[in-house]
């Protein structure tokens, strides 16, 4: 009964949060993010493009994480800067379907990185890559907040500007 | 020291009982400290209740069940065939159901809830459980795609992870629903806590408010207690101040050690130092070795215990000799011992100087009555005397030497007896013999006596009331006062001058005898003489009639003319009248009861007629030097409606006169003091204003003779005395308001 249920809930998910839309290769092509709401449609961004579109380094400590990281990545107003993307929110999706909604005003700032990095290692799945958006929870009350600890989404695959 | 002070300050600022500022001191600090604790615990309630409030965000974060429905969704679509990656998505999931474990497993064990410690230990274990199983079957078939009897064994893994995630999932909820609780008691505690802290603190500082009101009662009245005794204690110390330094007195107060511990004003003022400079301080430091050893004596016997009193002449400050009674009063102390001496020193030098005048004419009064009674015998022994001679001068043969012998002898006694007659008219006692005469009669005989003995530098000229009326007087006395009148005012003029006799009717009313000692009212004759000689000053016009007294020179004259001349004129039932001025002669009237003919009588009711009203406020200035006669003039003004101003003398009526624009009439005494006599005033008064009327008054019969010469024109003059009838009439005429 418990199964069914969570198995029910599962579809209900699936259908809301577009598991239909395409999605980058995981294993075969490397580290990939797809981008939409731009003037040219959905596009794809490997690793290597990713980092041509800015570099910074985060010093903080995570509540999913032990001690200080130092985190290594584009932050949002670099992204934004640079792909020319617009809108009022970011739809944040993970590579398993997991989905949250940022503001346009959170993400395209210097306080938010698209972190590709932690502590000099390329992140995998299993370490919450290879993409996960941080903020500077370190540096200031308000990102301790429990809001921002939900805009931090790990694993992220896609970007949908709305 | 400090501390020492510190604690009488707070002694004397806060008179509590220490107990009870130990707990007002403890009360304060808990209501301080509890605050305290409670903002501190406000922070944590506050973080929790933030925490809570979105809570379900962190969550969802950290919940692995979206991660672990994400990995059977993907075996499901796996297991459809409906994906071309279905493996890779597996794995993916998988991998990040993996990432969440892992994070679940580091993070959630620090949460702190221990009621879901064992389902969420048993849910991580089961993932944990089931990935490990996961990877195993997934490691068999690399790359290739999963067959369904895989993908069967994966749900199957996978599945049986769903119990502990359910127990895990309800029993978060619970914990989460528990914790709210918690935080909502915490919150209405803390309210509660609040609420009564709030009644606690205005409990506490009602009962401090009261405490402090009512021992700051109690400090307010003792302090007015104290203060109402110091006032109490100043204005006694201040009123035996007050009446030490007004006493007529110098008073000094010497302890045994001869040194000063009070001075009053006086003493400071004698010994020119101020009180600080002179308490402490020798006797004989703070004063002149004369003075030291005038008091010295005295003070040293004093303080063996005696009173010391005696008189001395002492030189005072203003370097005038004085007379003073100095007193030593010894101050006895405990045990009888003197503890020092008060001196008072009085200047007595007035009251000898009086008790000597008073002693003086007390020997005038005794010589005057031992004149009196030996004139009298003396009189009696003239009287046989001369009889005697008459019988034996009646036996002599006429024109025979002893028979002028007898006559020359008989002439010695009738001048003998008329010496004795001056000496009785001194004492009052001579014996009159009044006649009934009209005295224009007999000044008239007496006028040529009077030129010749006058002298040719001194003009004559009598002014007789042709109505006169009679008096009974004896003549031979009226005709010696007039003589001596004469006389004194010959003397009065030694570069000559004029003397005029005058007489008149007088009607004096109350008011005017009451300008006048021993004056009764009544009808008078009066009978002026009047010289334009030097006058006398206000000094001498007093004594003019003491015995004795007299201004000219040693052997010139015996000083008894006016004085025989008053009592003369008293014995009569009359007064005599002096009015003076220095430089404006000397005018002496006698008055003598008057007989009115039964023609010129007029009813006696008008010597004090009711007044008659007649004036409407007008301005009257009144000026005269003699100040009971100013009062009599004003009061009489006003009495009749006139409005009086006065002035007693010539200036102060001309500051009247430039002060006041509406004065209608002046009302001047002729002589007055100063530069400015009446007529002169009258004439200045018209300078600045022609219409001003002038009434005149004077003693003097002939106004020829006044310095000034004539009044000036439409003045009149009210001759001395008048009465308020004639006032008013007089008043009447000038103003033309007299309607009576």
């Amino acid at each position: 009964m418990r199964a069914l249920c969570l198995w029910f809930a599962g579809l209900v998910l699936a259908g809301q949060i577009g598991f239909l839309a395409p999605r980058p290769s995981l294993a075969e092509d490397g580290p990939s993010i797809v981008v939409s709401g731009l003037g040219g449609g959905e596009r794809l961004l490997t690793l290597d493009q990713i980092k041509t579109l800015g570099s910074a380094e985060l010093r903080t400590s995570t509540v999913w994480t032990e001690g200080v990281q130092v985190f290594t990545g584009v932050t949002g107003a670099q992204f934004v800067e640079n792909l020319g993307a617009g809108g009022r929110t970011v739809h944040a999706v993970a590579a398993n379907g997991y989905t949250v909604v940022i503001p346009a005003a959170v993400f395209a700032t210097e306080t938010l990185l698209i972190s590709y990095a932690r502590n000099g290692q390329m992140m995998t799945l299993r370490d919450k890559g290879p993409f996960w958006v941080v903020f500077p929870f370190d540096a200031n009350a308000k990102f301790r907040s429990d809001t921002y600890r939900s805009y931090a989404i790990w694993s992220v695959t896609r970007f949908d500007f709305q | 020291m400090v501390l020492a002070t510190a604690s009488r300050l707070f002694a004397i600022v806060l008179p509590y009982r220490r107990t009870a500022v130990a707990t007002v001191a403890l009360i304060y600090a808990l209501l301080l400290g509890l605050p305290l604790a409670m903002v501190m615990d406000a922070r944590t309630l506050q973080r929790e209740i933030h925490e809570l409030a979105s809570g379900d965000d962190r969550w969802m974060v950290n919940r692995a069940e979206f991660e672990y429905q994400a990995v059977l969704l993907a075996l499901y679509r796996a297991a459809a065939g409906d994906r071309k990656d279905g493996r890779a998505e597996v794995q993916a999931a998988i991998d990040i159901l993996y990432s969440r474990n892992e994070t679940l497993k580091s993070v959630r064990n620090n949460g702190g809830y221990a009621n879901i410690q064992d389902s969420h230990r048993a849910a991580v274990g089961a993932i944990d459980a089931a990935i490990e199983a996961a990877d195993a079957i997934l490691a068999r078939a690399p790359g290739a795609e999963l067959s369904s009897s895989q993908l069967g064994d994966l749900l199957s893994l996978f599945g049986a992870v769903e119990p502990p995630m359910a127990d895990f999932l309800r029993d978060e909820r619970t914990a989460l629903a528990e914790a709210r609780d918690a935080v909502n008691v915490r919150a209405i505690d803390m309210t509660t806590l609040l609420f009564g802290y709030i009644v606690v603190l205005a409990l506490a500082s009602l009962g401090l408010i009261g405490a402090l009101a009512w021992n700051n009662r109690k400090l307010s009245a003792t302090t007015s207690r104290m203060g109402l005794t110091t006032a109490a204690l100043r204005n006694s110390e201040t009123l035996q101040k007050l009446i030490a330094d007004n006493l007529p007195a110098t008073i000094l107060y010497t302890d045994s050690a001869l040194r000063l511990r009070f001075v009053n004003r006086s003493a400071q003022t004698w010994l020119a130092r101020a009180t600080p400079f002179l308490l402490g301080q020798r006797l004989n430091e703070t004063m002149e070795d004369d003075l030291f050893q005038a008091l010295h004596p005295g003070i040293q016997a004093a303080m063996g215990g005696a009173l010391m009193r005696h008189e001395k002449r002492l030189k005072f400050p203003d370097a005038t000799t004085r007379h003073v009674e100095i007193e030593h009063i010894p101050l006895l102390g405990n045990g009888g011992k003197v503890d020092g001496v008060v001196t008072l020193i009085e200047d007595i030098t007035k009251r000898a100087q009086i008790e000597m005048t008073m002693r003086q004419h007390q020997r005038l009064e005794a010589v005057g009555q031992l004149t009196g009674g030996i004139a009298h015998d003396f009189n009696n022994l003239l009287g046989v005397i001369l009889g005697n001679i008459d019988l034996l001068a009646g036996r002599l043969p006429p024109g025979s030497g002893d028979r002028k012998l007898a006559e020359r002898a008989a002439e010695a006694v009738k001048r003998g007896a008329s010496l004795t007659d001056r000496l009785l008219a001194f004492s009052r006692q001579q014996t009159l013999k009044p006649e009934r005469i009209v005295a224009n009669r007999l000044i008239g005989d007496m006028a040529e006596l009077l030129h010749r003995a006058l002298g040719e530098t001194v003009r004559v000229e009598t002014r007789l009331e042709p109505e006169l009326w009679s008096c009974t007087v004896d003549p031979g006395q009226l005709e010696s006062a007039i003589l001596n009148l004469a006389m004194n005012s010959r003397d009065a003029m030694p570069l000559g001058g004029q003397l005029t006799i005058a007489t008149a009717n007088a009607v004096v009313d109350k008011a005017w005898a009451a300008t006048q000692s021993e004056f009764t009212p009544g009808r008078y004759v009066a009978i002026g003489v009047a010289d334009s000689g030097e006058g006398m000053d206000a000094e001498t016009l007093k004594r003019a009639f003491e015995p004795f007294f007299t201004t000219k020179e040693v052997g010139k004259g015996s000083g008894l003319g006016l004085s025989m001349v008053f009592g003369f004129a008293k014995q009569s039932g009359g007064h005599v009248v002096i009015e003076s001025q220095p430089g404006g002669g000397t005018t002496v009237t006698i008055y003598i009861p008057g007989v009115p003919d039964v023609a010129s009588l007029a009813p006696r009711a008008d010597i004090d007629n009711p007044t008659h009203r007649a004036g409407r406020g007008e301005k009257i200035l009144v000026i005269e030097d003699n100040e009971a006669m100013l009062e009599f003039s004003a009061a009489v003004v006003e009495q009749l409606g006139y409005t009086p101003l006065t002035a007693v003398d010539g200036q102060a009526a001309l500051d009247l006169l430039e002060s006041t624009s509406d004065i209608s009439l002046i009302f001047t005494d002729i002589i007055l003091p100063g530069e400015i006599n009446g007529i002169d005033l009258v004439r200045r008064a018209r300078a600045r204003r022609s219409d001003i009327k002038a009434l005149f008054t004077s003693g003097y019969f002939d106004i020829g003779t006044l310095p000034g010469g004539a009044l000036p024109g439409g003045a009149t003059l009210l001759k001395k005395p008048f009465r308020k009838v004639e006032l008013e009439r007089r008043i009447g005429e000038l103003l033309g308001s007299h309607t009576a």
